[in-house]
């Protein structure tokens, strides 16, 4: 029944933009080629689907996605390891790694595209960028702010300095890595979008601005509407493996609201 | 087996200026009775014993103890891993072509946690926690245990039968240790071997002949013994 009740409160606003966008279509204020209704878009993204015209587009971002993700999950597992392992050698990167988290991936786009042609090789550069620092800096914090007490019985019971980490550092961070990696997942899909409308002949981010100079506003706005609905996805999906990561640790995620 | 420790320093440095806190501590004992170890708070207790386990270095001195798998800790917090259950929790410490399943059930049935051995830390309660944490040092087989204060944050019901349980399990495997407290009954109930501490060494001594099942802290010569501790204190404080 709460869970019928929780579904009703998500879609209630939802179909109240619906139900507006709908009345501003129908009053004829602007033209449907600026403001297509909600039946058009509707039906664009039912044909499109059943084409499968969408579908290579999303597959391709996804999977430039997944690449790019991954590479930023392995960099800051490695990254960590070493930290844990050998914190002497955290200044010698530590500031430059700052320098370049300001740096808004989309920016350095030019320049990737000079160095490395308009190839996969840039797109995924700008997801690592992009996703890496939530990932590292949720993963740091929860390994290194794990409780001293903790460290102190693995070295009680005699662990060496690696199965610290792994044994009790690791696991213990396991919920906070998770939030990072559900940040990270939206920083990812948000900057491949932008970099497919920059420089790409496919994906999700093309197929927006290709719509656009077609004048198809109706794919533009379908398309928008399934960057969302997978965005709402993949984080629905991470909550759920976070909720599982925490579930023995007294209530710590309860609810969506983070 | 004799343990000793001789002439054992220890000195923090806080804010650039020296604090001693264990000077010239000198101890010695069996490895299979109980040494209480009873002091104020902030008299170098805690100290020692993470000299002792390993986990503190000292400046000087001397020490003839277990090491390694012979020893074992149960700290004043549980400090259970909130992502393991009991099971293997208790068995975190050894190899898993270590764990011997019954002995490990048998280890839960005596810290009496039957039936919890899948539970989470969360779920358990607070004196559960800590038997919890007993059963982790026990399950090392050690040669010796160092408990500091594991019962300071119980309410009186739950430490009185913790004390039994520990005094029961002592009996049984004739596994000794050094407990530290600063409540002088639990040092009169535990003891074999009681040491006041004071300004970081060992003021006073008592050795006791070991008991036959629970003492009587309204016995006669209990009474007497807690007057001794308590003018030792007191001798202290002047």
């Amino acid at each position: 029944m709460k869970v019928y009740k929780n579904i009703l409160k998500a879609l209630a606003v939802p179909a109240a933009i619906l139900l507006l966008w709908w009345l501003i279509c129908r009053t004829g204020i602007w033209s449907s080629y600026v403001l297509p209704s909600p039946g058009k878009v509707f039906f664009t993204l039912v044909n499109m689907l059943g084409s499968g015209e969408l579908s290579t587009h999303i597959l391709i971002s996804l999977r430039r996605v997944c690449i790019g993700f991954s590479v930023s999950c392995i960099l800051t597992f490695i990254l960590t390891v070493a930290a844990a392992l050998f914190p002497k050698a955290v200044p010698f990167y530590s500031h430059l790694l700052n320098a370049v988290r300001h740096i808004p991936p989309i920016s350095l786009i030019p320049l990737f595209i000079l160095w490395f042609g308009i190839g996969e090789l840039p797109k995924i550069i700008v997801i690592v960028l992009a996703s890496i620092f939530p990932v590292l800096l949720n993963t740091e914090s929860g390994i290194f702010g794990c409780d001293e007490g903790l460290i102190e019985v693995g070295k009680m019971l005699g662990f060496s300095k690696s199965r610290i980490f792994f044994r009790i550092m690791l696991p213990n961070a396991a919920p906070g890595i998770l939030v990072g990696i559900r940040l990270g997942l939206g920083y990812a899909w948000r900057a491949i979008v932008g970099a497919e409308m920059i420089a790409a002949t496919a994906g999700i981010g093309y197929f927006i601005l290709d719509s656009q100079t077609l004048s198809r506003t109706d794919k533009v706005i379908a398309g928008i509407i399934v960057i969302g609905l997978i965005g709402l996805i993949t984080d629905r999906l991470c909550f759920l493996l976070e909720k599982y990561a925490s579930r023995n640790r007294g209530g710590k995620v309860k609810n969506g609201e983070v | 087996m004799k343990y000793e420790i001789k002439n054992l320093t220890k000195n923090f440095i806080i804010n650039g200026r020296t604090h001693e806190v264990i000077r010239n501590l000198n101890l010695s004992g069996d490895t299979d009775e109980i040494t209480v170890i009873l002091g104020k708070s902030g008299c170098g207790k805690t100290t020692l014993l993470k000299i002792l386990c390993g986990l503190e270095s000292h400046d000087s001195g001397e020490l003839i103890f277990p090491k390694g798998k012979n020893l074992s800790m149960v700290f004043q917090e549980p400090r259970l891993m909130p992502w393991l259950n009991t099971f293997k929790n208790i068995t975190l410490g050894l190899e898993k072509s270590d764990i011997d399943k019954n002995k490990i059930l048998s280890l839960i049935e005596l810290v009496g946690l039957k039936g919890f051995e899948e539970a989470f830390p969360s779920q358990l309660s607070g004196g559960m926690q800590h038997r919890a944490a007993l059963a982790r040092a026990l399950a090392c087989e050690p040669e010796m245990i160092l408990m500091d204060e594991p019962f300071s944050a119980l309410d009186y019901f739950t430490r009185a039968a913790m004390q039994k349980e520990l005094l029961l399990i002592h009996e049984k495997t004739r596994m000794g240790g050094i407990f530290v407290t600063h409540n002088i009954d639990e040092a009169l109930l535990l003891g074999d071997h009681i040491c006041i501490m004071a300004d970081g060494k060992i003021s006073h001594e008592i050795f006791r002949e070991p008991s036959e099942g629970m003492r009587d802290l309204l016995d006669e010569k209990t009474i007497a013994l807690k007057q001794t501790i308590l003018s030792e204190f007191e001798r202290t404080i002047q």
